[in-house]
């Protein structure tokens, strides 16, 4: 080798160790990047190795990541693998609607077309009223609406997932939800069973506990709404939650959404309380549900509202 | 020692939620306690690990256990960001830690805790460093100081720390069996 080579190699030697530790200027680094483009080997990441093996030989006790900031990753990670799957996505989306275009949009498109408007419609009028956007959850409860683009059911699992209206969560005694026929009872979980597993797989799911807000209806409420945002899934736990009149009036959740326009909060679902001591009820979000800031019950008239009147808002749990 | 889990980053490169959420469970706290000590404030150390572990998702591809543990990649991982960051912001944070004989300079080869192999190797190489050349090594790599900042602190020669450095890696690397020229 030529004392020139051998210079070189030296000097590729000095940078690689100095890059390692951070010792590098940029100007240093541009000799280094000067230095890979004329020079035949690559340098390796052999110095790095070392470094990162000494560091974890020596370094200081560790503090657990900040739960908000585990959530703004895994938020990260499910953009990042959504932008990955997207053309894939994409295609089994087309799929899935020339498979079932007919009876989709024969049954829903009518409802969701209805239910936009209508929202659109209100959003305009409170717009009007409000004059200017609220910083804060302000419990002014209108559906946010569906666009096309958005709707749950365009996500990875289109089987599971689909957005429709349907009967409210039926709650029986003990603290399960009856499910809607025998042979899908033998199989599933129970929504008690299930939001176990959710807390038990998902650390860093977010739980939060009720607080009464002010309605009669929710004095001495207790439990706490869990939801994870990377399954989009999600359970309602009440105790003392008072038994409704279901042909009159129903609860209906509300879920205030930091990536959304906060006076249109998703709704959450309907369900009834049948007055068991404690019951467990699923989410059923009707759009994804990026950053929760709050939760809110409300009762209203049977069958559930598309803009609430936030006359009777039961228990709240804020997210922070 | 504690058994070696098996490697969650080829299930991460596939991008299954599920290993995602292993791979931070595993790493979170390594990853976070590593920014902070680069990072000049708890919000750049925030910002520092959503960075490191968007690098994660895009390397995961390229983790090769053959070559290393899954730890010391995630590491490098961390460690290359944070140094890039620390390049391009130029301004240096007030770092906390003492001259040499400061306690929190000396903390101590912890072998305790976040076993791995490459760790346990690179451990013994530096317990057979003379004790000053370990703690400016420590100085550089686990609290991320310049080598500017660890001669202002130690009062050792700016050439001489860059010597120990060096040396001390060469050493490690050596040990590591990776020699490559």
């Amino acid at each position: 080798m030529s004392v020139g080579n051998e210079l070189e190699r030296a000097r590729l030697l000095e940078l690689a160790i100095e890059r390692s530790v951070g010792g590098l200027s940029a100007a240093e680094l541009q000799d280094l990047e000067r230095a890979l483009g004329s020079a035949s080997a690559q340098i390796d990441d052999s110095f790095e190795q070392a470094a990162a093996a000494a560091h974890l030989a020596l370094r200081p006790p560790l503090e657990p990541l900040p739960r908000d900031l585990a959530i703004r990753i895994a938020d990260d990670a499910d953009r990042h693998y959504a932008a990955l799957r997207a053309p894939a996505l994409a295609q089994r989306r087309r799929d899935i609607e020339r498979a079932t275009a007919v009876p989709r949009w024969f049954a829903y498109g009518g409802w969701i077309a209805a239910a936009a408007s209508f929202v659109a419609f209100v959003g305009v009028l409170l717009l009007e009223r409000a004059g200017r956007a609220s910083a804060e959850p302000d419990l002014t409860l209108v559906a946010q609406p569906a666009a096309a683009s958005e709707a749950v059911d365009d996500v990875a699992e289109p089987a599971t997932q689909v957005e429709r209206p349907g009967p409210p969560e039926r709650v029986a005694r003990g603290g399960t939800t009856e499910r809607p026929d025998a042979a899908a009872a033998s199989a599933a979980p129970t929504p008690a069973e299930a939001r176990a597993a959710l807390l038990a797989s998902q650390p860093f799911a977010l739980r939060r506990n009720w607080s009464s807000a002010g309605d009669p209806s929710g004095r001495g409420v207790t439990g706490d709404v869990v939801w994870d945002a990377r399954s989009q899934t999600g359970y309602m736990r009440f105790v003392g939650l008072r038994r409704n009149d279901a042909a009159r009036e129903q609860y209906q959740l509300w879920i205030f959404d930091g990536r959304r326009d906060q006076r249109y909060p998703v709704d959450g679902g309907v369900f009834d309380a049948d007055g068991s001591d404690e019951i467990v009820v699923p989410i059923r979000a009707r759009l994804p549900v990026g950053t929760p800031l709050a939760f809110a019950v409300t009762l209203e008239r049977a069958g559930g509202v598309v803009v609430s009147e936030r006359e009777r808002v039961v228990v709240i749990a804020r997210s922070s | 020692m504690e058994p070696v889990p098996e490697p969650v980053l080829p299930d991460v490169a596939r991008g299954e939620r599920a290993a995602v959420q292993r791979c931070m469970a595993r790493y979170g706290a390594l990853i976070w306690s590593i920014a902070r000590r680069f990072s000049p404030t708890a919000a750049d150390a925030e910002d520092a690990t959503q960075e490191i572990f968007l690098d994660l998702w895009r390397s995961a591809a390229r983790f090769d256990a053959s070559r290393g543990s899954e730890r010391v990649f995630v590491t490098m991982i961390a460690r290359r960001r944070l140094i890039d960051r620390m390049r391009s912001q130029k301004s240096r944070r007030e770092h906390e830690v003492g001259g040499l004989d400061d306690e929190a300079a000396q903390v101590g080869i912890d072998a305790r805790i976040d076993r791995c192999a490459e760790a346990d190797i690179a451990r013994a190489a530096l317990e057979e460093l003379p004790q000053e050349q370990r703690k400016v090594i420590q100085l550089s790599i686990v609290d991320g100081l310049s080598h500017g900042e660890i001669a202002a602190r130690s009062g050792l020669p700016l050439g001489t720390v860059k010597t120990l450095i060096r040396r001390g890696l060469i050493r490690v690397r050596q040990a590591l069996g990776e020699v490559r020229t």
